[in-house]
């Protein structure tokens, strides 16, 4: 009786501990949590934690990759175009387990009808560290932001988490626009009866986004960005092979009846790893196009409630024409 | 027993061989000073000691160098 | 990612293991243990972890033979007309034979998986001279996590059973548990048989004590590592990367920082596995004790890695100097050159091979030649000068045991271990030795003037982390010379105080630790071996 009297108080005592634990660090993330999404704030990654500064409901696409995507598809230039409104969420280098977590950010607010993944990041080699990392720093953010204890100000502890702030490019980046690095593209897409497969773990975050895209009304929709060093026929066929199992559709734009035809010799900036502003240009058209014609994506020019567009549109073409 | 005292006072002077029981854990001997002490033993005692009887139960106190002195002169006869 | 792996996947063994033991009927206890270490070096060395297997079994069989060479060698003893001379040189020949195949086996794996591409590289010119080409790439095969410490655990085997210290186990699983121990086999402590074999084996269940004891234990290591030692490993490879770009002010600091970094990886790493034995209810030996409270080089390697330099005093030190020709030398020396200068000369033979094995165990490297090159100079030099320095500071009326003394001794010593360090984190023997040159011909305090320091890696909020840290560490540490233990008087508070250290220490390493995306991750350093 006495042994189980212990056993109870032990595991009391325990239960209570890690009660405590789990509370120290829920109120640690919340005084290291970014108090809005601007990199002033300490936000990690805040151009494409834009997207959480847009009015609700008024994103129709969202793009979701690595650095293939942010220098290559350029919203306000979709806006100018077609009238469509868009954001770029990616970040450099990256991996699905973060990709799935933009997502969700992202979908707190928006309904998007078209998300466009880049297919760069499929095969980007995700571990499961970097995975179960991302896990935990999505449940308690203070492993995520710890390194803020060196500029925590008063209202990181008693403010509250708000997102005001968007980017002005809408995640698009001219960081090389005007650079010129000339590709050697005698190789690209040369056939090849390889496929290149890809990874369990990339495949299982893979379906958890089609799920969650599908479980906000959003179509799931497969790119690959013309890159000559990035992408070839295997990596072709894998994704194509994939797109089939999962039921989504799948543009390639090195190849095809969808291929972009970019001119190697100026149209990147490091030697066909990514476009410069002409390459991209080309792109954000064919995406246009698509989207419009395929996915039906509405033209909100005329809308007055997306007026904030025009202004940021102007401001995009003064930018283009000071470069 | 006195023998070694007087080795001990020879190579290290000034230590309370007497009473301590810790003078390897105390790094009062040091493996220099222990060398030099097992050379001065074996020539004294007409003993071979090898490696294996370095050991800080051997060396830590009077009592146990004199017991292992003892033993191995035991062993050799 | 590839340094909080490993620590990573100890975190889950280690928490598997301690539910699985504890609800295990005792006599399955030790054979939890021996498949957690085991699926522990499954997961980080694969295949590899067949060498760790036939380590076991070729350190068992030897001392099975050992065993049985020694009691045909008492029959035999015993029976009357035996001339004792020959029979005990004829079996001392033949246990020494298998002694040494014995060690063979093991060093000779070690020498192949670890050191063949800088052996190879070594011998270029004498190879080359007879017309053979040397092998640059290694076997290819990789290196099992923890050789080389499992390995100078298995000769310490052998050679207590040659020297009857212990008598060899006939128990194959209690061997091995010995042997691959997953707590200690990746970064040490080196333990003898005679330490740990025994209570492995025990299966003592978990009691809480040994439980807050070891998770304290190992939260205070996982916070030396990640607070500290992660944090000035920027600063510290950036300089190291490229010296050439940075003055001899620049790369004292780096030198410093990187001797505080070891410190603060290794000893963390030895927290951890005293902690993870100490829930088992294992004691580990200790393997620092207050390294820079020394004053002497030779003090040092006794507070510093101390089952390294005792393995290495035990099982070389000894030995040599203890062998017939070393005596001999030493016989002579002491005629020639007096009974205290003697010893010391004739024990440079010995030292020798102390520090030529404590060079190369570090790693395939010129460097860790240097590095042991450098402690034996110190080391002998330091021991043949005594008499000289005697007479110097009597006659100069400095009081040896005096404070000002002491504290000279002090801070040469610490000068000492960071240049030591320095040439010891070199990426080779070259580098070592231009880095020291340009640390004494280019110093200067300029970077340290105008800021540049600050940009290095580290800025003043990590500064102010590490000096924290330094402090705690120095106050902690005093309070162990004075033979305090602080953590084993905690035990008697009660539990919500016991509670909120845990919690406490596991909070500074979330908060403080120097991990993420803006920071650089040690290579593990000593988990190279």
């Amino acid at each position: 009786m006495v042994r189980v009297v212990r056993h109870i108080r032990s595991t009391a005592i325990a239960l209570t501990v890690m009660a405590v634990a789990v509370a120290l660090l829920a109120g640690a993330s919340y005084v290291v949590m970014p108090k809005n999404n601007q990199a002033e704030f300490g936000q990690v990654d805040a151009a494409a934690h834009g997207v959480m500064g847009e009015p609700a409901n008024s994103i129709d696409v969202l793009f979701l990759g690595d650095s293939e995507a942010f220098s290559s598809f350029s919203p306000l230039q979709l806006w100018g175009e077609r009238g469509i409104t868009s954001y770029t969420c990616a970040t450099s280098a990256q991996r699905l387990s973060y990709t799935r977590t933009l997502l969700a950010r992202a979908l707190k607010r928006q309904r998007p009808r078209v998300v466009m993944l880049e297919t760069d990041c499929v095969y980007a080699r995700l571990t499961l560290g970097d995975a179960a990392f991302r896990l935990l720093s999505d449940v308690f953010p203070i492993f995520e932001y710890h390194d803020r204890w060196k500029h925590l100000r008063p209202e990181d502890i008693a403010g509250s988490v708000r997102q005001t702030w968007t980017d002005e490019l809408k995640g698009f980046r001219l960081d090389h626009a005007m650079d010129i690095k000339a590709a050697d593209d005698s190789s690209h897409m040369a056939e090849t009866d390889k496929v290149a497969k890809v990874s369990r773990l990339n495949r299982l975050h893979l379906n958890e986004i089609h799920r969650m895209c599908t479980e906000h009304g959003a179509k799931l929709v497969l790119v690959s960005t013309p890159s000559t060093v990035n992408w070839n026929m295997a990596r072709h066929r894998g994704i194509e092979q994939f797109a089939r199992e999962m039921g989504v559709d799948y543009y390639d734009f090195n190849l095809g009846e969808h291929e972009v035809p970019i001119d190697w010799s100026c149209e990147t900036y490091d030697g066909g790893d990514h476009l410069n502003l002409a390459g991209a240009k080309k792109v954000t058209s064919a995406v246009g196009a698509l989207l419009s014609e395929v996915y039906d994506m509405p033209d909100h020019r005329q809308d007055a409630a997306f007026d904030a567009w025009n202004d940021a549109y102007n401001r995009y073409q003064q930018r283009l024409s000071a470069l | 027993m006195d023998a070694l005292l007087d080795i001990l006072e020879d190579l290290r002077p000034g230590e309370d061989y007497r009473s301590r029981t810790d003078l390897v854990d105390a790094r009062v001997l040091d493996s220099l000073t222990i060398l030099a002490l097992v050379s001065e033993l074996e020539d004294t005692f007409d003993i071979s000691i090898p490696a294996v009887e370095i050991v800080a139960d051997n060396f830590n106190s009077l009592a146990g160098m004199w017991a292992m002195v003892s033993r191995l002169r035991d062993e050799d006869l | 990612m590839k340094s909080y792996i490993s620590l990573a996947v100890l975190g889950l063994v280690l928490i598997a293991a301690v539910m699985l033991y504890q609800l295990a009927p005792r006599r399955m206890r030790p054979v939890v243990l021996l498949a957690a270490s085991y699926g522990y070096v499954w997961m980080l060395s694969g295949a590899l972890l067949t060498f760790l297997l036939f380590s076991t079994a070729s350190i068992w069989a030897t001392g099975m033979v050992l065993d049985a060479l020694r009691s045909r060698r008492a029959a035999e003893l015993a029976e009357p007309g035996a001339s004792r001379r020959a029979v005990k040189q004829r079996y001392q020949r033949l246990m020494r034979c298998m002694l040494a195949t014995g060690a063979a086996a093991n060093l000779g794996v070690l020498a192949a998986l670890k050191y063949l591409p800088f052996f190879a590289g070594l011998a270029k010119p004498l190879l080359a001279a007879v017309g053979v080409a040397a092998p640059t790439a290694g076997l290819g095969i990789g290196v099992p996590i923890g050789i080389s410490f499992y390995t100078l655990q298995a000769i310490s085997y052998l050679a207590d059973v040659y020297r009857g210290t212990i008598s060899a186990d006939r128990n194959p699983v209690r061997l091995a548990l010995f042997l691959a121990f997953f707590p200690q086999i990746m970064e040490g402590p080196i333990a003898r048989y005679g330490q740990t074999a025994a209570r492995l084996w025990e299966g003592r269940p978990v009691t809480a004590e040994a439980l807050f004891g070891g998770s304290a234990r190992i939260l205070w290591g996982l916070a030396k590592k990640l607070v500290v030692a992660d944090r000035v490993n920027a600063l510290v490879k950036a300089v190291f990367d490229d010296y050439g770009s940075y003055d001899g002010g620049v790369i004292a600091l780096a030198a410093v920082l990187y001797t505080a970094q070891l410190y603060f990886d290794f000893s963390g790493a030895m927290d951890i596995a005293v902690g993870a034995g100490r829930i088992f209810g294992v004691s580990e030996p200790e393997n620092f004790r207050q390294p820079f409270a020394s004053r002497t080089a030779s003090e040092f390697w006794q507070r510093w890695h101390v089952t390294l330099g005792s393995w290495f005093r035990d099982y070389v030190f000894y030995p040599v100097s203890l062998s017939a020709p070393v005596k001999r030398l030493s016989a002579a020396a002491r005629r020639a050159l007096g009974s205290r200068v003697g010893p010391v000369a004739a024990s440079g033979v010995a030292l020798a091979c102390v520090w030529l094995g404590n060079g190369l165990w570090h790693g395939a490297g010129g460097q860790y030649l240097l590095f042991g090159a450098y402690y034996f100079v110190l080391i002998w030099t330091g021991g043949l000068v005594v008499p000289l320095a005697e007479r110097l500071c009597l006659h100069m009326g400095i009081d040896r045991d005096g404070r000002a003394w002491h504290a000279w001794q002090h801070l040469r010593t610490l000068a000492v271990i960071v240049v030591g360090e320095l040439i010891f984190r070199a990426a080779s023997a070259e580098d070592a030795l231009s880095m020291v040159w340009r640390l004494v011909t280019t110093f200067s305090f300029a970077s340290f003037a105008d800021g540049t320091v600050l940009t290095l890696g580290m800025d003043a909020a990590d500064v102010a982390v590490v000096s924290v840290a330094v402090v705690v560490l120095l106050v902690v540490g005093h309070l162990r010379e004075r033979g305090m233990h602080p953590l084993r008087r905690m035990w008697s508070c009660p539990w919500p105080a016991r509670a909120a250290l845990l919690l406490a220490l596991a909070m500074v390493s979330v908060v403080f630790g120097a991990y993420g995306a803006s920071y650089v991750p040690i290579d593990p350093m000593y988990a190279q071996f």
